[in-house]
């Protein structure tokens, strides 16, 4: 129906304007910066975990310091999808679906490429893993915003996982290493620069710091 | 079917069509607040277009339907207007829409 997809838009318009500042970025860069080192040392494995749970803290911190006061603030619907993907309504169901999906085609990738039951085949593959876990992120990103060259990153985010993977390290993790070092170097420069963009094209008019409204 | 054909049975929709939801600004503040959960006066500005004035005069005409619920609260300090649907204002809209519709669809080419 046209006036669905007229709402659609303007859902898709809204989630777009909400995320406009580049903070989203910039976090996704700071994650997989600190997921890089993790894979790298036993220690701070916990660390992208830690990012995990209080990045959308820091992410709400930084909005009200930055990006409320400019565009206002609002708050995304957050209902279960009225077309079920998959025939799963739910969307813990849904994405567990999903991982098991994602796994599957895993482990049938493993299956071609040599003994399931080799630890190091495990290592190797470990990026094209991620990859492909992240691609249903980048789907439901490419769904709420409405923006097909999401779709980029997807290709980009895949053909980086499978690289990563044929590619020969010396030490363990290093292919996910690597994988999320440059994914880190393509977010934190694309959210700093949409960050200041932002900051120059919506500058806080006097009257804005307080919304009067009434 | 002619408009000339269209006798007064035909026409009641129209008549019956939702006075306070049927105008622009308003229409463009309850379509805006049907996708999302709720925003606060600045986005809501920008996303309509509409001037400060015009929107406070017609959100207090949709709070005053019932349509709209307004919540005044501060965040740090900093006072936020806050929009959202109701219950009754969703159900309106949804009406609208399919009023509007059948009255269209039922409009000679």
């Amino acid at each position: 129906m046209s006036s669905e997809i007229e709402l659609k838009r303007l859902e898709q318009r809204a989630f777009r304007d909400a995320n406009q500042d580049g903070l989203m970025e910039i976090l996704m860069g700071a994650v997989f910066s600190v997921a890089s080192l993790a894979w790298l040392s036993p220690a701070p494995a916990w660390m992208p975990g830690l990012f995990v749970i209080f990045g959308p803290l820091a992410l709400e911190a930084l909005r009200k310091r930055f990006t409320y006061p400019r565009i206002g603030y609002v708050r995304l619907r957050q209902e279960p999808p009225k077309r079920p993907l998959l025939g799963v309504r739910s969307v813990p169901l849904g994405m567990a679906v999903y991982v098991l999906i994602v796994l599957g085609a895993w482990v049938l990738l493993l299956a071609a490429a040599g003994d399931v039951r080799d630890a190091s085949l495990w290592r190797k593959w470990c990026p094209t893993l991620l990859a492909l876990m992240l691609t249903g992120g980048f789907i439901y990103l490419a769904d709420k915003s409405g923006r097909i060259w999401v779709y980029g990153w997807i290709v980009f985010s895949i053909a980086l996982g499978v690289a990563c993977s044929l590619l020969n390290f010396q030490r363990s993790y290093a292919a996910v290493s690597a994988y999320c070092l440059v994914m880190a170097v393509v977010f934190l420069p694309c959210g700093l620069v949409k960050f200041v963009r932002f900051l120059r094209n919506h500058p806080i008019r006097v009257e804005e710091g307080s919304d009067v409204g009434q | 079917m002619s408009a000339n054909e269209m006798g007064k049975e035909d026409l009641q929709p129209i008549a019956d069509i939702d006075r306070i939801i049927h105008e622009p600004a308003r229409l463009m503040i309850l379509a805006f607040l049907y996708v999302v959960e709720s925003a606060d006066f600045l986005f809501l500005e920008r996303q309509t277009g509409l001037t400060r004035g015009n929107l406070s005069r017609h959100a207090g005409k949709l709070e005053a339907a019932g349509y709209v619920a307004i919540e005044k609260k501060f965040v740090d300090k900093i006072p936020r207007t806050l929009f959202h649907l109701t219950d009754k204002g969703r159900q309106a809209f949804r009406d609208y829409r399919e009023e509007i519709m059948q009255v269209l669809g039922r409009l000679p080419d």
